[in-house]
């Protein structure tokens, strides 16, 4: 799909900015570019749209040398979202999505319905097509730059820190979004961040660049097992490290697989006595078939208690959940940074499996460090 | 009152063509100001290094005493309309100049990285993007412009282009300060009017996506 055969890239004053880079990249793969600042990595993107020329070495989409390709035609066969979104504020949503089906000489009806259509991709209403940018919060408005690169359905697409300006919980919540949309488009993605968690969450494959050189190229599942170097693993994080020691994966593995629930048919007395007999101070609310429906805690009945007598009346639908193949480190890393207390742990069908509780997560860590002890052991023999 | 009335009735015909003129020297002189001020000023953001030499020349320009810069085209282009015309222009040019420039060059980079990425070529980031943007500030300048000119026209009369001026300087000449209102009441009238005017369609040209209020 994308290969890079011998790139070099030389600023003035002899600085290699990339210094003689061959890569490739399959066709539907996900691959995040990280380094520190100044490694090059965003210079080896923008040398694949061209905003960057290289100085050296040659650049094949599909097999073809972008660098003997009309330049204006070239970008607009590739998609393109920057950190700082971007949006023409004159323009309407409905506009800005379809900046290149413009270009491209398409229909006013065609690009009409297909801006529609990418704003149900992000379960965002059609009326914004006619809002402006300025009327959207920021996390609104970076989807709306992701569908505006979508737009002409090209097959490669860009994004050069595109979560990086957005606060830690809509950035989260976009990054699944996005991966999930692009697992179902099967789009290849070059994706630049200096965020190891968001390159750790997002790629199928990561690049670790330093001073223009490429130091390890792997899954994140191997950069985390097998660090190629010091600097690798100090760019990791030690923590990370330790929360991808292969004996833990899944929530699935560390969960409580019993939690107290109730049914929604139930009288809130019923739910204080179950709360007594577990000794917890919130409930989760499931039918019959186990399907999670939400949470009821001991402040809720409390405060609805003269108002209401059934579980059903006063149950919380708000509520985060994981699924139970998702990895440890990235469910670790939600509950430590939105203070959760616990996190339900559910099937595909939303149907509750289990409960992963800070208490759980105290004993992942009571393993990893005495497990990092033991590593550091053989490592010293 | 009577006065008033009895100077418009002997004079009223002479009056709105005086006015005409004087209105049409100033848009002349506006119009190819704004047709050469606004691609010059685009044109200027794309090297900024002429950029700084050209607007402090022209800022040059406009520390001439109008009445000299108007006499001086007289041995070149001859006395009447043209020279005025010529001299207002090259008034009107700094205002509408360098609010291009500033205009355009204040729009958002990322803004512009983005249309590049998408894939516009040069002239459509200037039409799609860089114009629509800077339409407020250029707006300003031209309309700052036309107000100065209508103002400064007057003094086209000293060269015969004739318009309002005819009136004060007459009425200087003549020591009869009714002509001189006659001619300063209509000049005041019709800034205000331009300026209310163009103010409505600076709001108007703004896209609605930029609108502050």
């Amino acid at each position: 799909m994308l290969k890079f055969d011998h790139v070099t890239k030389v600023y003035e004053g002899n600085n290699k900015a990339v210094d003689n880079m061959n890569l490739e990249v399959e066709k539907g793969e996900f691959v995040v570019f990280i380094g520190p600042s100044g490694c090059g990595k965003t210079t080896t993107m923008k040398m694949i749209n061209r905003l960057i020329e290289p100085s050296d070495g040659s650049i094949y989409i599909e097999e073809e040398n972008i660098l003997e390709k009309d330049l204006v035609q070239l970008r607009r066969e590739i998609g393109y979202v920057i950190q700082q979104i971007g949006l023409f504020p004159h323009m309407t949503i409905q506009e800005n999505i379809s900046i290149v089906p413009k270009l491209l000489k398409w229909p006013e009806e065609k690009r009409k319905s297909r801006a529609a259509e990418l704003l149900q991709l992000v379960d965002m209403e059609p009326e914004y097509l006619n809002r402006y940018p300025h009327e959207l919060s920021g996390g609104q408005q970076q989807r709306i730059g992701v569908l505006r690169a979508l737009a002409a359905d090209p097959p490669l697409i860009l994004m050069d820190e595109p979560f990086g300006a957005l606060d830690p919980i809509t950035r989260d919540a976009l990054q699944e979004e996005f991966k999930k949309l692009q697992q179902s488009l099967g789009k290849t993605i070059v994706f630049v961040t200096h965020d190891m968690d968001e390159a750790l969450k997002l790629a199928d494959r990561i690049v670790i660049m330093r001073d223009g050189q490429l130091v390890q190229v792997g899954t994140p599942d191997e950069i985390l097992r097998n660090p190629a170097d010091q600097f690798v693993e100090e760019f990791i994080g030690k923590e990370r490290l330790v929360q991808a020691r292969p004996s833990i994966q899944t929530v699935e593995q560390i969960m409580g697989s019993d939690p107290a629930t109730i049914t929604e048919d139930k009288t809130l007395t019923d739910a204080i006595q179950i709360m007594k007999e577990r000794r917890v101070d919130s409930l989760l609310v499931v039918d019959e078939e186990q399907v999670l429906k939400g949470f009821i805690d001991i402040e809720m009945i409390d405060q609805n208690r003269k108002r209401a007598t059934r579980v059903g009346d006063v149950l919380e639908t708000e509520l985060y959940t994981v699924n139970e193949g998702t990895l440890l480190r990235d469910t670790i890393h939600k509950i430590l940074r939105r203070g959760m207390k616990y996190v339900p742990v559910v099937d595909d069908n939303q149907r509750l499996r289990g409960l992963v509780t800070r208490a759980s997560l105290a004993d992942v860590v009571y393993d990893s460090i005495w497990g990092e002890e033991d590593q550091l052991a053989t490592t010293e023999v | 009152m009577d006065q008033l009335l009895e100077f418009l009735a002997n004079n009223g015909n002479q009056l709105l063509m005086k006015t005409w003129e004087h209105f049409y020297i100033s848009l002349l002189a506006v119009l190819l100001g704004v047709i050469v001020a606004i691609p010059l000023g685009v044109a200027l953001t794309r090297v900024p290094k002429l950029a700084g030499f050209v607007i402090g020349t022209v800022g040059v320009v406009q520390t001439f005493p109008s009445l000299a810069i108007l006499a001086f085209f007289i041995p070149i282009l001859g006395v009447g309309k043209i020279p005025a015309i010529t001299a207002l222009f090259f008034y009107s040019m700094l205002p509408m100049l360098r609010n291009t420039y500033i205009g355009v060059k204040e729009v958002n980079k990322s803004l512009l990285e983005a249309g590049r990425g998408m894939g516009m070529s040069g002239w459509q980031r200037i039409r799609d993007v860089e114009l629509p943007l800077a339409i407020p500030v250029i707006m300003a300048g031209v309309r700052v412009s036309t107000v100065y000119l209508i103002g400064w026209a007057t003094l086209a009369s000293f060269i015969g282009a004739g318009g309002l001026g005819d009136y004060i300087f007459n009425g200087l000449n003549l020591y009869r300060p009714d002509l001189i209102i006659a001619g300063a009441v209509p000049v005041t009238l019709l800034a205000l009017a331009t300026d209310l005017i163009l103010g409505r369609l600076e709001k108007r040209a703004t896209p609605k996506g930029i609108r502050t209020a």
